[in-house]
């Protein structure tokens, strides 16, 4: 599954241009990582990275969440995305995200995600948290909402 | 300079133009920002790197939250004097429709300015302003780090 996952995020040509890689499949779980880089800078004063390249990443992970769930490649559609942003990224260092569906209907899917660096001890120190709701756009036969 | 200076310059001279290009993640997605009819216009011209959904050609929905995160962020340092840079609590996305590969338009509106919060609720369209395709609502941290 992972090697697919891989392969979809990279037919996306923003994913690419984002430089967003999977990093690993754990249970329900996708790992992303995206490294630092001045292209994705929000505030040049600072360096942190620019809000929406953070959304732009959950984004495209929570659909992997979706995926990983479904086992199948149906189309999916985000219908709204929220993003609580808990403190800015810091400079230089790779962000991390992990999201997971939490509820998948006959054609909804509910997904959560955070996004986060890691300490050199592997402790989270965590950015932003989303939730988002995803349209499934075949219906699976025999699933139930 | 620093951004805040860049800010000054921009409303001095009546020219919004000049705050995007010195935001990357902004610049980079192509996009920027005019006056018109007093309104403040984001505008994010159509690009290949944008694209999140090769099989539809539809733009990735981090492409459509950076136009409206960044138009929102301007518009509050645009319309209210000597401003820092916002800092974004949340933001939640409604994607109404695909964005198809033609330049996307948005504006924001201050629903509310208080001391320390604000909230703006901002849209994006395409072709017509009537047919948005997505919209979003976001709360700003105002005070100084």
């Amino acid at each position: 599954m992972g090697g697919r996952l891989e392969k979809l995020i990279q037919l996306s040509p923003h994913n690419r241009f984002l430089d967003l890689h999977l990093a690993s499949v754990d249970g329900e779980t996708i790992t992303t990582k995206m490294e630092y880089r001045t292209e994705l800078v929000g505030n040049p004063d600072s360096g942190v990275l620019h809000g929406g390249a953070i959304t732009a990443m959950l984004d495209t992970t929570c659909g992997g969440a979706v995926y990983l769930k479904l086992g199948a490649l149906t189309r999916i559609a985000t219908l709204d995305l929220r993003v609580d942003y808990f403190k800015p990224s810091t400079p230089e260092l790779t962000l991390y995200s992990s999201c997971h569906c939490t509820k998948l209907t006959q054609h909804v899917a509910f997904v959560e995600g955070v996004a986060y660096h890691l300490a050199e001890d592997g402790t989270r120190n965590e950015v932003a948290r989303a939730r988002g709701t995803f349209m499934l756009m075949l219906p699976r036969p025999g699933a139930s909402l | 300079m620093s951004m805040l200076d860049k800010i000054r310059l921009a409303r001095q001279n009546k020219n919004p133009a000049i705050l995007t290009d010195h935001i990357p993640y902004a610049k980079a997605l192509g996009i920027t920002l005019s006056v018109e009819d007093e309104e403040l216009i984001g505008r994010m011209e159509f690009d290949q790197p944008l694209i999140g959904d090769l099989g539809v050609g539809a733009l990735h929905g981090g492409t459509i939250a950076t136009l409206l995160e960044s138009t929102a962020i301007l518009t509050l340092l645009w319309q209210v004097d000597d401003m820092n840079i916002p800092k974004t609590i949340n933001s939640t996305v409604e994607f109404l429709q695909p964005g198809r590969p033609l330049t996307t338009y948005a504006t924001a509106q201050i629903t509310r300015h208080g001391r320390r919060v604000a909230n703006v609720r901002c849209t994006a369209w395409q072709k017509d302003r009537a047919t948005p395709i997505a919209a979003s609502y976001s709360h700003f941290l105002l005070v100084s780090s």
